[in-house]
């Protein structure tokens, strides 16, 4: 009795030990989250609102250069940065494919439709183009509030609504990856 | 490891708390979400429409907007999509630790929680 027991209890022990060491195990379906992307967005929404109530009082071409211009490039660069982030991080191989040729395609079709790389990449658009025509012919000060009942025609608001409503997306999936 | 047999009615009704306060939880997030881009986007088809009539929109601006509250659409499906995955992704793993504790127990040995068939074991 005691020989067996000497024989089958290391046996028993090292599967007890392993079954303990992988019980930490669980399936994931999504990226994991990440606190410096999230922080990221937070830091690049705050200066983007700011940039935003600065042209809402109205302003000109003649000062795009000196006053707001290296703020658009930096804004820029900073959403295109997470993107870059989003872009790099590992993802589940559920979302890949189970096959153990996964070829370039297979990525960019994952990156296709993940979901913050677009909201990222349309916010960068959008703010390009405000750039662009800041540059050019400045803006119309904002009247009645880009939220109000009163719809107001100014341009920055067709900016700021979609920019809000793309970063909404980014923020609510990067944070709802927090589980 | 001392042994417990599986009382199937407290499993079930323990298995329905765990995946019901998930989902309790997430819908509450998802239908937030849906609400504020929904009224988002109508906000901006409204703006696009004022905008055009009032003479304020060039008719490439305008393409710009409308090809932009487009891809954000696109964003907003791809998004809502994310975001039950990891509603599917966290029930998973609720279910499947509540079962495999329960069967763990009646057999008195701990078990590891099941890589998924079509996830990523991480942990």
């Amino acid at each position: 009795m005691g020989s067996f027991l000497a024989s089958r209890l290391p046996g028993r022990a090292l599967v007890a030990g392993l079954l303990l060491l992988l019980s930490g195990c669980a399936t994931q379906l999504a990226p994991s989250y990440s606190q410096s992307i999230v922080d990221a967005l937070n830091t690049a929404n705050a200066q983007t609102l700011t940039l935003f109530a600065t042209v809402s009082t109205g302003v000109s071409s003649s000062t795009y250069a000196a006053q707001r211009e290296a703020t658009y490039n930096g804004l820029i660069g900073q959403f295109q940065a997470v993107e870059s982030q989003v872009a790099a991080r590992p993802m589940p191989q559920s979302l890949i494919g189970t096959s153990s040729s996964t070829t370039l395609a297979d990525w960019q079709k994952v990156l296709a439709t993940a979901p913050t790389k677009g909201s990222l990449d349309t916010i960068v658009s959008v703010l390009t183009k405000m750039r662009d025509e800041d540059s050019k012919n400045g803006f119309k000060p904002v009247i009645t509030g880009c939220s109000s009942a009163t719809l107001d025609p100014s341009l920055i608001c067709g900016f700021q609504n979609a920019y809000t409503q793309n970063f909404d997306s980014a923020l609510t999936y990067e944070s709802a990856l927090k589980r | 490891m001392a042994t417990s047999s599986i009382d199937v009615d407290a499993l079930l009704a323990n298995l329905k708390t765990v995946a019901t306060g998930i989902i309790q939880q997430d819908v509450t997030t998802i239908e937030g979400y849906s609400e504020r881009q929904l009224g988002a986007m109508a906000q901006q088809a409204k703006w696009i429409a004022a905008a055009s009539l009032t003479g304020e929109l060039s008719s490439e601006m305008r393409d710009f907007f409308l090809n932009t509250l487009k891809d954000s659409a696109v964003n907003f499906a791809n998004t809502l999509k994310g975001l039950v995955v990891i509603t599917v992704e966290k029930v998973w793993n609720a279910l499947v630790g509540a079962l495999w504790t329960a069967i763990g127990n009646a057999i008195g040995i701990p078990l590891a929680l099941p890589a998924g068939g079509t996830g990523t074991p991480t942990t």
